[in-house]
């Protein structure tokens, strides 16, 4: 098992090596950047290097299944670190507005009152005519005498999560 | 007769891997509804948080049963076993919470969450509800309810520092990568330049 243990963490490694010196190199700008380059780094090209390692580095002294066993542990602890840090680049990329009010609150041992929280950050993360523009773009909701509707492809995706809601037992109108 | 089937340990470990999302979720539902019982405003990160740490028991339990006892006469392939079964839990939970998220904090998910709560909506109405005053109030909220920041004479201070220590490890890797460490100073307003003193004094 450690075998896999090992070749599991040495994969990982060698992708984030890649990925730090592909943007120390050229640093991707946004979003339709970076994400298939990670994808890319993270996933098929890791798969490529998991077969290499199953099948030309032996770990002496450690009783593993069949090479296709030892890559698809391989793979799965691959694919798990890579979904969470490709979904966690998003926080690295751009700033939350979140973890913006725990560093303010950081810097003022004394606290603060609500208002020195609303900084201007939060008009730049507030909606815009933009975003509800954008999301009529993507046939997600449409706009009727001046009232906003789900769109078809909204719709079926608002119920996914709203059925995932009341399964949970989260109210409607939290969250936000 | 009884056919007895022997038990491979590894595709068993990645067996229970696999389906740890679906028991995340099963588990979920049951936490979240207990925890409502002993406090009404438990929120679902903090449910989905208690949910996968104690998952982790669950799991391990289970691991035990269908492969780590295979491998106590060799403590590396043990050791091993309930390291991989951890990183790939834990991970699996962090994915559970992104889940969450689109539901919870998604700004997107949430502007056609409130159109199907509203049925039918300006976007006058909608600009309000999502405006910087309301959106600062959902965050103050939510890092309240996980004991991140708490709330005294008006004033709000820095709880639980899990958050502060991912933000610095955050700030760590956007310098390995060559990244800004810092968003623009003009769009933090006053709390980046505010001297600690000013703010002592203030209390």
């Amino acid at each position: 098992m450690y075998s896999i243990l090992i070749k599991g963490i040495l994969l990982f490694l060698a992708c984030q090596v890649i990925h730090i010196v592909i943007w120390r190199i050229k640093k991707p700008s946004g979003y339709m950047t970076w994400f298939p380059i990670l994808f890319i780094i993270f996933v098929p090209l890791a798969a490529l290097v998991a077969y290499g390692l199953v099948h030309f580095f032996n770990i002496s002294g450690d009783e593993v299944a069949t090479p296709w066993l030892e890559w698809s542990a391989i793979m799965l602890f691959q694919s798990v670190l890579s979904l969470v840090y490709i979904i966690g680049y998003t926080a690295v990329a751009a700033f939350s507005p979140s973890m913006e009010i725990i560093k303010a609150l950081n810097r003022a041992p004394a606290g603060l009152p609500r208002n020195q929280l609303a900084t201007p950050f939060f008009e730049e993360t507030a909606l815009s005519d933009d975003r509800i523009n954008n999301l009529i773009k993507a046939e997600l909701i449409r706009e009727e005498k001046g009232a906003l509707y789900l769109a078809r492809r909204g719709r079926s995706m608002t119920q996914l999560v709203l059925l995932y809601r009341h399964l949970i037992g989260l109210p409607d109108g939290g969250g936000g | 007769m009884v056919a007895v089937v022997e038990v491979q340990p590894i595709p068993a470990l990645l067996l229970i891997l696999l389906a740890a999302p679906l028991g995340m979720f099963l588990l979920h539902m049951v936490v979240h509804r207990f925890l409502l019982l002993l406090k009404p405003t438990t929120s679902g990160h903090a449910s989905a948080i208690v949910t996968i740490l104690s998952g982790n028991l669950l799991v391990l339990y289970l691991g035990w049963l269908f492969a780590f006892s295979h491998w106590v006469s060799t403590p590396f392939s043990l050791i091993s076993g309930v390291l991989y079964t951890l990183i790939v839990y834990n991970g699996l939970g962090i994915l559970y919470l992104d889940v969450l998220n689109i539901s919870e904090t998604s700004l997107h998910m949430h502007i056609l969450l409130e159109i199907v709560w509203s049925d039918g909506l300006s976007s006058a109405a909608l600009r309000e509800r999502y405006s910087a005053e309301n959106m600062v109030g959902a965050r103050l909220e939510r890092l309240t309810s996980i004991g991140q920041i708490y709330l005294k004479n008006d004033r709000y201070y820095l709880g639980n520092r899990t958050i502060l220590y991912l933000s610095r490890a955050l700030t760590l890797w956007r310098a390995i990568l060559g990244l800004p460490l810092e968003p623009d100073k003009a769009l933090l307003g006053d709390t980046q330049s505010m001297p600690v003193e000013t703010t002592i004094n203030e209390a």
